[in-house]
C-alpha cells in the first residue's frame, strides 16, 4: 500500500493523447503516403508508429492507422491501434481546421487481468499553417465504449464472485492542447504537441492528466 | 468512393457504442465485494454513526489486542494470523478503517483530520472493553503502526504494549523518506507504465469503481514480498483524501510530542527484504520511544503480519508475557 502512495505522490512527467494532425500546407500533389514514428505520453510512456494515405478527393482526407505500445520489458501485452482518417474541413488562407475520427482497440495484461476495449475518438483542429510551419490548437474525446475484463487467479482468490465479460460504460476523456510543426526538407514534418487531459462527466481524472508527444512524418 | 469508407467508419463506430449493455463497474458486487451497508451478513460495529467491519477472537475478559491495519485504505485480511493470539490468553479485535476494507464506504469529508482516525480507534477500544482494569496492547503495521503510535502518543496512559511493524514514520519528514526509497520511479519499468495505462479503460467517481482501479493498482507492486497479500477491498477514496490530509496537513502528522512518556517497551518490527526500511530507517524511527525491542523479521518484506508471521508470532508471544 505504501508503494501506491508513493507512486501518488511521484508525479513525473506528462500524458499524451496521439492527435497529430500533419501540415496540409507542406504537402506536394504527389506526396500521398506517409510514415510516422513518435514517442511520448498517452496513458503511459508510449511508442507509436503508423501509415497514412491522402486520398485523391475535393476534400483532402488522409486515411491512417497507427500502433502504440508502452514502454516496459513486454512490448505485445499492452497496446492501442488506432484505424480513422483525417479531413480538411475549412481552409481560409493560412487558416485551417480538421476533423479527425479514429475507431481504437486497446489491450492492457497486468498479473491481475487482461483487459480488451473497443471505442473510438473523435477531435478538431484549428491553427495557423505556413509550408515550413504550422502552430494548432486541438480539442477531443477519447472513449473506451466497451471493456471485456478477463481477471487471473490471483485476482480471483481475493474474491472468488468477480465476474468477467463486458463492461459498459467504460472510460472517457477530454482532451486540449497545442501542436506545432516544423517543415525540414521536402518531405520531412517535426512535430511537438501538449495538452491535459480531462475525465467524462465527474469521474476522477487520470492520475497523470496531460499528454505530449514529439514525432516526425515522412512523407512520399 | 471515400465518403463511403469514412461512414463505414462512422457505423461501426455508432454500433459498438451501442451494443447491449452487460456489466457494468459501478454495479455492487460485481469486481469488488459487498460493503457491511450492502450485505448485513458481515460482522459489524457501529462507530460514529458509521458501520465498520469488525471481529473479535478469544475470551472477551482477555487482556485485548487492537489490530489496527495499514494504508490508508486497506484492511485486516492480510493480519487475520493475529488471531492465533487467541489461544494465548489474548482477546483479539480486528477492524477496518473508515472507508477502507468492508467498512461503510465516507466521502471525502469524512477524513478531515487524523484525529478522526484516532478517535475512531478509541471508540472501537471503547466498544469491545470489558472493564476499565482490562488490558489493552495495540498492535499495527504501516499506517497503522503509525495511527497506533499516534494513540499512544494522546493516551499513553490506555495502552500496555505496542507492537509496530514498518510504520512509514512518526513524523512527516520520515514519512515522506521511506516513501521516497520504497518507490523508486523508473521511467521505461513495465510496472510503472502498467500503473498508468489503465486510466483509458476505466474511469469512475463511484466507490465500486475507485475501489477496483486501486486493487488493479497493486499489481506488481513490490515492496520486498515476492507474492500478493490478501486484502478484501481497497479504500480509493479514503487513500487519496488521507493523502491529501497529510500533504496539506504535515503537522497533523507529527505524532511524537508525548512518546517520550511512555514507560513501556515497544516492540517494532522491520523486515529483512524491504530494503526501503532497513535497520537504519528503523533505528531513526522508533528512537522516538524511550524503551524499545528493535527486531528484524527474517523471508519477508513489508508484509510482516501475513509473509513474515512464522517469525514474528513467537517475538510477539514473548514480549506479551513480558509485558503483561
Amino acid at each position: 500500500m505504501k508503494n501506491i502512495i508513493i507512486t501518488l505522490i511521484t508525479i513525473f512527467s506528462i500524458h499524451t493523447l496521439s492527435a497529430q494532425t500533419i501540415n496540409w500546407k507542406s504537402s506536394t500533389e504527389d506526396q500521398t503516403n506517409l510514415v510516422f514514428l513518435s514517442l511520448g505520453y498517452d496513458f503511459a510512456l508510449t511508442t507509436q508508429f503508423g501509415y497514412g494515405l491522402q486520398l485523391n478527393t475535393s476534400k483532402p482526407i488522409i486515411l491512417t492507422a497507427d500502433y502504440s505500445f508502452p514502454m516496459g520489458n513486454k512490448i505485445v501485452d499492452d497496446f492501442k491501434i488506432r484505424l480513422g482518417g483525417q479531413i480538411l474541413l475549412l481552409e481560409k488562407d493560412s487558416w485551417l481546421a480538421t476533423a479527425k475520427v479514429y475507431g481504437i482497440f486497446r489491450r492492457h495484461q497486468t498479473k491481475l487481468v487482461k483487459m480488451a476495449s473497443f471505442g473510438s475518438e473523435f477531435s478538431a483542429q484549428f491553427g495557423y499553417y505556413k509550408p515550413k510551419w504550422s502552430v494548432s490548437a486541438e480539442i477531443g474525446f477519447d472513449k473506451s465504449i466497451v471493456t471485456h475484463l478477463k481477471h487471473s487467479d490471483i485476482l480471483r482468490d481475493n474474491y472468488q464472485e468477480i465476474q468477467d465479460g463486458w463492461f459498459i460504460p467504460s472510460g472517457g476523456h477530454f482532451f486540449y492542447g497545442m501542436q506545432g510543426s516544423k517543415t525540414l526538407g521536402s518531405s520531412w514534418e517535426l512535430y511537438l504537441s501538449l495538452g491535459a487531459t480531462n475525465a467524462q462527466s465527474d469521474d476522477e481524472n487520470a492520475l497523470l492528466p496531460f499528454y505530449g508527444r514529439l514525432g516526425v512524418f515522412k512523407k512520399f | 468512393m471515400n465518403y463511403k469508407i469514412l461512414s463505414l467508419l462512422a457505423i461501426v463506430v455508432f454500433l459498438i457504442s451501442s451494443c447491449e449493455k452487460e456489466n457494468r463497474f459501478d454495479e455492487n458486487g460485481v469486481l469488488v465485494p459487498l460493503t457491511v451497508i450492502e450485505d448485513s451478513t458481515i460482522p459489524s460495529i457501529n462507530i460514529d454513526g458509521i458501520l465498520l467491519h469488525s471481529e473479535t477472537y478469544g475470551d472477551p475478559t482477555n487482556p485485548m489486542i487492537v489490530v489496527i491495519h495499514g494504508g490508508p485504505g486497506g484492511d485486516y485480511r492480510g493480519m487475520l494470523k493475529f488471531k492465533e493470539l487467541a489461544n494465548d490468553d489474548m482477546f483479539v479485535v480486528f477492524y477496518d478503517q473508515r472507508g477502507a476494507g468492508l467498512s461503510e464506504r465516507v466521502d471525502e469529508s469524512a477524513f478531515g483530520s487524523v484525529q478522526v482516525y484516532i478517535d475512531e480507534l478509541d471508540a472501537v477500544i471503547n466498544h469491545y472493553r470489558h472493564d476499565s482494569d482490562q488490558q489493552i496492547v495495540l498492535a499495527g503495521h504501516s499506517w497503522g503502526a503509525m495511527l497506533a503510535t499516534a494513540y499512544v502518543n494522546q493516551n499513553s496512559n490506555n495502552i500496555d504494549g505496542l507492537i509496530l511493524a514498518e510504520p512509514g514514520g512518526f513524523t512527516w519528514g520520515q514519512t515522506e523518506t521511506y516513501l521516497s526509497k520504497s518507490r523508486e520511479l523508473k521511467l521505461f519499468d513495465e510496472l510503472t507504465n502498467d500503473f498508468v495505462y489503465q486510466d483509458q479503460f476505466i474511469t469512475g467517481s463511484d466507490h465500486n469503481t475507485l475501489d477496483y482501479k486501486m486493487a488493479l493498482s497493486t499489481a506488481g507492486v513490490s515492496t520486498g514480498d515476492m507474492d500478493f497479500f490478501p486484502y478484501w477491498r481497497f479504500g480509493a477514496i479514503c487513500l487519496t483524501a488521507s493523502i491529501q490530509l497529510a500533504m496539506d496537513n504535515p503537522d497533523q502528522m507529527d505524532f511524537t510530542a508525548n512518546l517520550n512518556n511512555f514507560g513501556t517497551k515497544v516492540l517494532f518490527a522491520y523486515s529483512e527484504l524491504n530494503t526501503a526500511y532497513g535497520l537504519e530507517h528503523a533505528e531513526k524511527v522508533s528512537d522516538a520511544f524511550p524503551l524499545v525491542q528493535l527486531e528484524k523479521i527474517q523471508d519477508c518484506g513489508h508484509e510482516i503480519p501475513h509473509f513474515g508471521w512464522q517469525n514474528f508470532y513467537p517475538l510477539i508471544q514473548n514480549y506479551l508475557i513480558e509485558i503483561l
